[in-house]
């Protein structure tokens, strides 16, 4: 976590103490399994401390959307410390260890530490500068594109806390929660998987994202990484 | 849950070597929608291709897309 809040902000190494010392519990989360909930009024904030984790929301048809993925480091309901009510599910894309802070800890941090303050405050700006990039790419974007995109989006952002190798990484995920993710039929992104496939662009076999040419991806995906703000 | 595959031929074709397993015909042919909505973005003027939906060995459904380019004509 303190990896991930150095990637956009500075953090002390007294700071960093401070937010190795917040008392947690960790949990494992079972692959698929929502931990917070649309409705739910949350007491703690969540670190995801190993797999990923994914934000979605349930239309009326019963439809999902998959709204943004997280990998370990990322603090995904932290906007829950001041908004009451959760307007979305949270759920383990894989099996999970996650870890629960109280929102009365933070809160006690935050009032000690505004660089702290400053360093989440940036982090729910970042989050909702991801959530403006991924309005632009679900709604100009082909489906290639659009996956392109997020992988590449995906690399960058686990490139900076050190979980992606040069060409590959990572990320269980299953078609049908990619077509859900990008707005796509499930059918659609095994075609575009075999397509780059075939063009020598990247691979997705079970859990792992291969990368065989990085530059192309970012230009099938129109990918630049200013919206990201890492420093 | 029965595996419906999504065959598409003509310009641009597509054989579903795995299929996809889904709960039922009626969630199939919503894929198959949707399936078309991503394919039409690439549909240029004179081409044609077809979508067919099988369970089993037996087509459930059948979607052709026909754009012809009055021009040329």
């Amino acid at each position: 976590m303190i990896r991930r809040l150095r990637v956009n902000s500075t953090i002390s190494d007294e700071d960093a103490a401070a937010l190795r010392a917040l008392p947690s519990s960790v949990k494992q989360i079972p692959e698929g399994a929502a931990f917070v909930r649309e409705g739910d009024r949350p007491t703690h904030c969540c670190v995801i401390m190993n797999g990923f984790a994914f934000r979605a929301k349930i239309t009326e048809s019963g439809k999902r959307q998959i709204l943004s993925f997280h990998p370990a480091g990322d603090m995904p309901d932290l906007h829950g410390l001041l908004l009451e009510r959760m307007d979305h599910d949270l759920a383990a894309l894989s099996q999970a260890r996650v870890a629960f802070i109280e929102h009365r800890h933070i809160n006690k941090l935050l009032e000690a530490r505004p660089t702290i303050a400053r360093a989440l405050w940036r982090e729910t700006l970042v989050d909702a500068a991801i959530f403006r990039e991924w309005i632009v790419n679900l709604g100009t974007r082909s489906a290639a594109s659009r996956m392109a995109h997020l992988i590449a989006e995906l690399r960058e952002r686990l490139t900076a806390v050190g979980l992606a190798a040069d060409d590959e990484f990572e990320f269980p995920v299953t078609q049908s929660e990619l077509a859900e993710a990008l707005g796509i039929s499930a059918v659609h992104v095994n075609r575009v998987i075999q397509s780059f496939r075939a063009s020598g662009v990247l691979d997705i076999q079970r859990n792992k994202v291969t990368l065989k040419d990085i530059e192309q991806l970012s230009k099938i995906g129109g990918f630049n990484d200013l919206y990201l703000h890492q420093q | 849950m029965p595996i419906f595959k999504f065959d598409i031929s003509g310009s641009r074709p597509f054989v579903d070597g795995n299929g996809t397993e889904l709960a039922s015909a009626e969630v199939a042919w919503e894929e198959a929608v949707r399936l078309v909505r991503d394919i039409e973005g690439f549909l240029e003027p004179g081409e044609n291709w077809m979508l067919e939906v099988s369970q089993g060995d037996a087509a459930i459904f059948r979607i052709t897309v026909i754009s012809e380019d009055i021009r040329r004509t």
